[in-house]
Order: structure tokens, then C-alpha cells, then sequence
């Protein structure tokens, strides 16, 4: 066993100085102060921090769900236009580490836009920044990331989507790469689109459905008798709502500098036309309200050519060569009758009948392209008045048309075109009287018998009761009409017996077919759109099909067999 | 005594302890409001994902893509004016007229019909053979072997190939029934009409008549040569059920 001894080495130490021990307490308490002050200054950070943080997200700042630009939808809540966050390949070329060479031959390959040239100039152009392509598709964006150029910046950008392309194209128009309406509605409500309701989307009244078989009927048409334009509207007589727009050739949006030239120009509000005959329910409805046709068996002279003053003579397709009805000159689409009628009227109701309906101002609908009317002007003698009693010598867009005809069959009351779903916030305007009812009324069995017994037998779809109206013009050529240039159109009311929706139809410089038996006129080639969209869409739009249904046709029975009566 | 000179002890931690629990409270809370905050960005970031789906859906589901599958790939057309009903009238009448037993029957035709694992009991000995100009509807019931559930023979009979397929024996069982008139027909069941069209055509034999619903099909006769084992088995059943008056085939219904 040993045994250890530990001395203690306190009683070895020196003694302590008097004046070192309040040092060491100096020394301590100031390390104590240094750190509570550290803990101090934490707690009050974390103090602060407490206070100030917001933790409330979502209720303010930033909601991702509310885009850029707002929706358009139509009618029924189909996406029109919507803003999408799109892929976005930008480079610096200032900044470039690789080959530009190289770099440019890879490019041209993955983003065959631009040729290899065109990307060596860009890369040795030591810009700071430049696009190399908007809207790219992710695999591109990989691909074009696999490069391996560090310049190269991929970022995502709001962009404008066209969901259905080329649908109703030109009703909504398109914006540009700032994001900005250009045309159409995107122009007209772009305060509205980009402004703090943007997060709710618009209501437009088109109707998808019956705006793509407006589209894909007219665009069958247009190509079937190589016509260079088409336009086609569907309005809701009674509110003026625009269900179906158009106006071909065709135009995507999405890419609005590519397509045909004129793609960009709207047939149908901004282009105005000769109407040809689809004007003369106008002047019979006109000479009714005043008084001058009392019945639709009130005879006129109807000779084979009719000369009036200047020159010229006024001639028909058909002509009677004898006297006729009126419901022979509508049946038969005379000139040389209605030229007669629209003379009884005369020159100052004709104008008045005409400004009552809006057919002397640019078409009122929301668009900003919006053709101006070509009238006789100061120049409207007699000639003149008889001229435009069957469509020429006046031009309109074919939304006038639509709306003349909505007016003349809605009960006489004129209310603009609307592009906006009727609904709270866009109420049907009021609108103002231009025809009496018994006139409107009336005038359903006329054009009923146009479709059953006249011009129009094409384009009767069975049991949707179509009435309407024909209408060829010669086409302006060089400041004089000529015969073989024309433009057809087909204004149409269904149904009939209680008319709730205007269809008009249009073709630009339709050519004779050999099944139109060498004809371009409009009973060949217009009117059979106006059957087919019927018959597609008038279900659609709670028109139910009913053979056993029927307009009013008493006052023209004697008219039903072309035979009956000449 | 030891209470009093700890006193200060049990203070400061009876304050740290309530200030620990409230500060884990806080800490509770806001771990809570992270999850939260975390959950709403999903939200958010689901329905951002829902609107791109949509859009994306939209885009493909366009109309005229729509119109191009419709006419080009589906063949399909609007409804006709025809195609719409406006009473019951007219819907009542467009019920289809299928033919009664005795119109089925107006040409030289055999029905027959197999009723599995229920034994019936026939309702006459068999009849001797009518005239054959008078149509009439022999009808055989056979009696399935009672191991197979009865869906089961169906099934078989219609689809397997093989030769140890229970119905393979079933039509030894057979017996021929006397022709049971009238109700029996428009009760027979879909499968063993099944069968008996498949029944016709094999052995060529011209009177073999299947159900009228498949006569068309029947009277083609060449039939698939991969269905000849099942037509076979059948065939042979078939013999039995035949009315020794089968005589020809017959279009007229």
C-alpha cells in the first residue's frame, strides 16, 4: 500500500496583490456587459423581427392567379384569350463565353427562324441583351439549355394565348409583344384588361360553337367557289348580341403577322359593300310604313328593262315582261319592281329610313374598326333612290345588314350590336322605332316566301323556318361595275314564325362552279351557308327543328308555286 | 428553512418555465402558420396548374380541331330536323318494333334456347314434327352439369377453345323439347342465341337457322375459322335441337 501526499499548492500561491482582485471583478463585470448587451441586441432583434413580420400571406401582395392580362370568354365561359407564362430564350451577347460560330450553327438548328447568319451577327453584335425566341415549347428551352452558353437567360413571360387560334379572330383582335391591345376587343377593353378587375374575366357574346360553324362553313364555301374573302354574322335580333363574327381568309392571333395580307381586315364591320338585293325587303317594309304597299298583291309594271335617267337601264335576271306583285318582285328579286317602289318613297323617306336605321353612320357595335357607309350623298336624286331601293349605290358593312334585319323582324325597333353577353352591367338598350310592328310582322311571310318559293330555296334548312333574302352585286372595278366580279350575300331570319336570330352570310368575289350550272349569283353559292349553319347551330341556340311549324303565310299562299302566278 | 434560502431558485424557474411554455407556444403557432402558409401555396400553385391544364386542354380541344376530328376521323353530322322529338307521340312511336315470335317465325325458322342448372320439366312430351310451312319455335333446354355455375357454361361455351370445356358433355345432356310456342322465343336468353348463331354455319348445314338477329350474320355461313372449335361443340348440340323439318334458309322478317 503506498500512500500519496498532494500538497497543496494554494498555500504555494502568492499572495494576492489588494489592488488585483477588484481589477479582475473590473475585467468580469465588463465581459458580463459585453455579454448581456450581445443578448440584448439579439432578443431585441428578435424582438423586432416578431413584431414587424407579416405572416399574413395571401391576403395582400402578389396573387399569381390573377394574370397579367385578363381573360376574354365567350358566351357560354370558353377561354377566348388568356395570359399564359410562357418559356422566353433571351441572350447577352456581350457576355458570350463560347464560339459564336459554333454557337450560331446550333441555334439556327434548335430555332430555325433565323438563319445562321442572322444568329453570327447577333452574337458578335456585343449588345447587351436581345430575344431569341418568344413562347418557346420546353423542349426547346432544354435543348437550347444543353448548349451549355451561360449568356443564354431563360425566363418566363406572360404571353397572350389564343386558345381556339383563328376563332373569331377578328373580334378579338390581337395585342402586341408589350402586351397591348392592337385590335379587335383586346384593343377596345385593354383599360379593362389590364386594370385592377382584370382577375375576372370578360364575357363576350360570341358563341364558340356557332362562330366555328360560321367559320368552317363560310371557309368550305369560300374555297369551293374560290372566293377571295367571306364574312358572316349571327346577331340575337332581339338584344343585338353577336354570337357568331368572321371574316376570312383567316387570321391566328397568336401570330398575327403571319397569313394572307388582308387577313387582318374585318369584312365584316370594317369592309362595306353593294348589298345588292338583300336591301329590298328594306324598301318594301319602307314603302308598307308609309303607306304605299297596302298588300302583297298590289301590281306594278314590270317591264323587261326599265330606263332611267342618264341613260340607264335597270334590268332584271328574271324579268316578268308584264305586270307583277310585289310578292313576284321579292320572290323573283326584281330590280325593275322595287326600283318602281323605292321611287314612291322617295328620295327623303328613303334617307330618313335609312338614318333611322343606322345605315348612314358607321355600324354601332364596340369594335374600333368600323368601315364608313358609301351613300349617294348630295347626289341622291331619284336615280339614285331608286338604285339604292335595290343595294347598290350604297354600301354598308354586313353588320348593317345583320342589324337592318334585325330591326325590320325584331318588331321595327333598332338596337345596336353588341359585343358584350347581355347580362348585369350590359342591360339591352332601350332602342328606338324605325318600323311598325304590323309591318315587321308582316314581312315574315315575304321573306318566307323568298326561301320557300324564290330565290333562296337553298337555303332553307328543314324545320327551322328560314326566311331572307338574296343578294348579288357587281363589284366596283376600276370605277365601273362589271359583270364578273361580284359579291353574294344571304340575309337570313329563323324562324320564321317567331324570329329570334339573324344570319348573314357573305362571299367575296365568288366564281362560277360546274355544279352552280355556271351561276355566281347568290342563291348558288351564299344561300346554302346560310341552310347549313342553320341547321347546325339552330338546335344549339334553342331553336327546336319542328316541320310541323310554320311563318304566317297567308298573305302570300297565292305566291307558294312559282307557277301559280306571273 | 431550505424552502427560504432556495426561494429565489424556484422563482427564476418557475418564470424561465413559463416563459419556455409560452415562447413553445409561440413557437407552435408559428410552426401552424408556416404549414398553413405552405398548404395555401400548394393551393395556389394547384390552381395555377389547373388553369394551365385548362388552357392547355382548351388548346387541343379547340374547335376546329374538333370539327376536324368530327368530319374527318368520326364521320359525325348534325342532328337532322327529323332526329328531334317534340311530343310523346312521336317518341312513343319511335320505339323500335321488335317482331313478335309470330312474325319472327312467318319463315321456316328454329329458336331454341338453353336454361343452365335449372331443370325444367317439359310441358308435353315431344310433339311429333309439324308441317313444315307452319313456322313454329323449337325450343331445347339443356340441362347443364351441375359443377359449373350456370354464368360459367355461358362463358365457356361462348369464348373457350378448349376441348375439355365443360360444354363438351352438355349437349349429351340435351334433350330435345318439345316446341314451346309463342312466350318462350322473346324470353330466350342472349347467350344461347349467341351460341346457335355461331351454330349455323359449320357443317353447312342449310337449314341451320340461327335466332333472327343473327340470321343475316348466319346466312353469310362462312365464319371465322378461329371459331370453329366452340361452333363445333355446338354443332353437335345443335343436331339435337334441330327439328327434323329444318329446311331452308329463310331472309323474310
Amino acid at each position: 500500500m503506498t500512500a500519496y501526499v498532494a500538497i497543496d499548492s494554494r498555500t504555494a500561491a502568492p499572495a494576492p496583490r489588494p489592488g488585483g482582485l477588484a481589477l479582475t471583478y473590473h475585467r468580469l463585470m465588463l465581459i458580463m456587459l459585453v455579454f448581456a448587451g450581445v443578448t440584448m441586441l439579439i432578443a431585441t432583434r428578435l424582438l423586432w423581427l416578431q413584431v414587424s413580420t407579416d405572416r399574413s400571406t395571401g391576403d395582400t401582395g402578389f396573387n399569381p392567379l390573377i394574370p397579367a392580362r385578363g381573360d376574354i370568354v365567350d358566351r357560354n365561359g370558353i377561354a377566348l384569350a388568356r395570359s399564359i407564362d410562357a418559356w422566353t430564350i433571351a441572350i447577352h451577347p456581350d457576355r458570350l463565353l463560347g464560339n459564336p460560330e459554333e454557337l450560331a450553327l446550333k441555334l439556327a438548328q434548335l430555332i430555325p427562324e433565323h438563319s445562321a447568319d442572322d444568329y453570327r451577327k447577333l452574337l458578335k453584335s456585343k449588345k447587351s441583351f436581345a430575344y431569341l425566341s418568344h413562347r418557346a415549347l420546353p423542349e426547346l428551352v432544354s435543348a437550347v439549355n444543353a448548349l451549355g452558353e451561360p449568356a443564354i437567360e431563360f425566363s418566363r413571360e406572360p404571353e397572350r394565348l389564343y386558345p381556339q387560334t383563328g376563332l373569331a379572330a377578328h373580334v378579338l383582335g390581337w395585342t402586341s409583344t408589350e402586351g397591348h391591345g392592337v385590335s379587335g376587343m383586346e384593343k377596345v377593353l385593354d383599360a379593362r384588361l389590364t386594370g385592377p378587375q382584370r382577375g375576372a374575366p370578360v364575357e363576350l357574346s360570341i358563341d364558340t360553337r356557332v362562330q366555328a360553324t360560321m367559320e368552317s362553313e363560310l371557309a368550305a364555301a369560300m374555297t369551293k367557289f374560290s372566293a377571295i374573302g367571306a364574312a358572316g354574322v349571327v346577331l340575337d335580333l332581339k338584344t343585338g348580341e353577336v354570337l357568331a363574327m368572321t371574316s376570312l381568309p383567316q387570321l391566328n392571333p397568336n401570330r398575327p403577322g403571319q397569313g394572307a395580307v388582308d387577313a387582318g381586315f374585318n369584312r365584316a364591320t370594317l369592309g362595306v359593300y353593294e348589298l345588292g338585293s338583300t336591301f329590298k325587303p328594306f324598301t318594301v317594309a319602307m314603302a308598307m310604313d308609309s303607306g304605299i304597299i297596302k298588300s302583297f298583291n298590289q301590281m306594278y309594271n314590270c317591264p323587261t328593262g326599265l330606263p332611267i335617267a342618264g341613260g340607264h337601264v335597270i334590268t332584271d335576271t328574271h324579268p316578268f315582261g308584264g305586270p307583277c306583285s310585289v310578292a313576284d318582285i321579292m320572290r323573283e328579286s326584281s330590280n325593275i319592281g322595287t326600283a318602281q317602289i323605292a321611287a314612291q318613297v322617295g328620295s327623303q323617306r328613303q334617307q330618313d329610313f335609312l338614318r333611322r336605321m343606322g345605315f348612314l353612320e358607321p355600324v354601332q357595335v364596340e369594335l374600333h374598326e368600323r368601315g364608313r357607309t358609301l351613300t349617294p350623298g348630295n347626289n341622291w336624286g331619284e336615280v339614285a333612290t331608286m338604285t339604292v331601293g335595290f343595294g347598290h349605290g350604297i354600301a354598308v358593312t354586313p353588320l348593317h345588314l345583320a342589324l337592318g334585319y334585325a330591326t325590320l323582324f325584331n318588331g321595327g325597333i333598332r338596337r345596336p350590336a353588341t359585343l358584350y353577353k347581355v347580362g348585369p352591367g350590359h342591360p339591352v338598350p332601350e332602342g328606338t322605332r324605325v318600323f311598325t310592328e304590323e309591318t315587321s310582322r308582316r314581312m315574315r311571310g315575304l321573306l318566307r316566301l323568298v326561301v320557300l318559293a324564290g330565290t333562296g330555296k337553298k337555303a332553307d334548312a328543314p324545320g327551322f323556318r328560314v326566311g331572307g333574302k338574296t343578294g348579288t352585286a357587281e363589284k366596283l372595278q376600276g370605277g365601273h361595275y362589271s359583270g364578273s366580279a361580284v359579291v353574294t350575300t344571304f340575309a337570313g331570319v329563323f324562324p320564321m314564325d317567331e324570329p329570334r336570330y339573324v344570319v348573314v352570310a357573305m362571299l367575296d368575289d365568288p366564281k362560277a362552279t360546274p355544279d352552280t350550272f355556271g351561276f355566281h349569283t347568290a342563291g348558288w353559292n351564299v344561300a346554302p351557308v346560310v341552310s347549313r349553319v342553320v341547321s347546325r347551330v339552330g338546335a344549339l341556340l334553342g331553336v327546336a327543328p319542328d316541320p310541323s311549324r310554320e311563318a304566317d303565310l297567308t298573305e302570300v299562299a297565292a305566291y307558294l308555286k312559282p307557277e301559280a302566278k306571273h | 428553512m431550505i424552502a427560504r434560502s432556495f426561494k429565489s431558485v424556484i422563482w427564476v424557474a418557475t418564470v424561465g418555465g413559463a416563459a419556455l411554455s409560452c415562447y413553445m407556444v409561440s413557437l407552435r403557432v408559428a410552426t401552424e402558420r408556416a404549414d398553413l402558409a405552405k398548404v395555401e401555396h400548394q393551393i395556389l400553385v394547384a390552381k395555377r396548374d389547373i388553369r394551365m391544364l385548362q388552357t392547355e386542354l382548351g388548346t387541343r380541344g379547340r374547335m376546329s380541331q374538333l370539327e376536324d376530328w368530327n368530319s374527318n376521323v368520326l364521320a359525325l353530322s348534325a342532328p337532322t330536323s327529323a332526329q328531334f322529338v317534340h311530343d310523346d307521340m312521336t317518341l312513343a312511336r319511335l320505339e323500335r318494333h321488335d317482331a313478335t315470335v309470330e312474325e319472327r317465325t312467318s319463315g321456316d325458322v328454329r329458336m331454341a334456347s338453353a336454361e343452365t342448372g335449372v331443370a325444367v320439366a317439359p310441358a308435353a312430351p315431344a310433339a311429333p314434327a309439324a308441317e313444315a310451312p307452319k313456322p313454329r319455335v323449337v325450343t331445347a333446354i339443356a340441362h347443364a352439369p351441375p359443377p359449373p355455375a350456370p354464368t360459367a357454361v355461358v362463358h365457356q361455351a361462348s369464348y373457350t377453345i378448349g376441348p375439355k370445356s365443360p360444354l363438351g358433355t352438355e349437349p349429351k345432356k340435351a334433350e330435345p323439347k318439345p316446341e314451346r310456342h309463342a312466350k318462350a322465343a322473346p324470353a330466350a336468353k342472349p347467350a344461347p342465341e349467341k351460341k346457335l348463331a355461331a351454330k349455323g354455319a359449320p357443317d353447312n348445314k342449310a337449314a341451320a337457322k340461327p335466332a333472327p338477329e343473327k340470321k343475316l350474320a348466319a346466312a353469310k355461313a362462312k365464319p371465322a375459322p378461329e371459331k370453329k372449335a366452340p361452333e363445333k361443340k355446338l354443332a353437335s348440340r345443335g343436331k339435337i335441337v334441330r327439328h327434323p323439318a329444318a329446311a331452308q334458309e329463310s331472309d323474310a322478317d
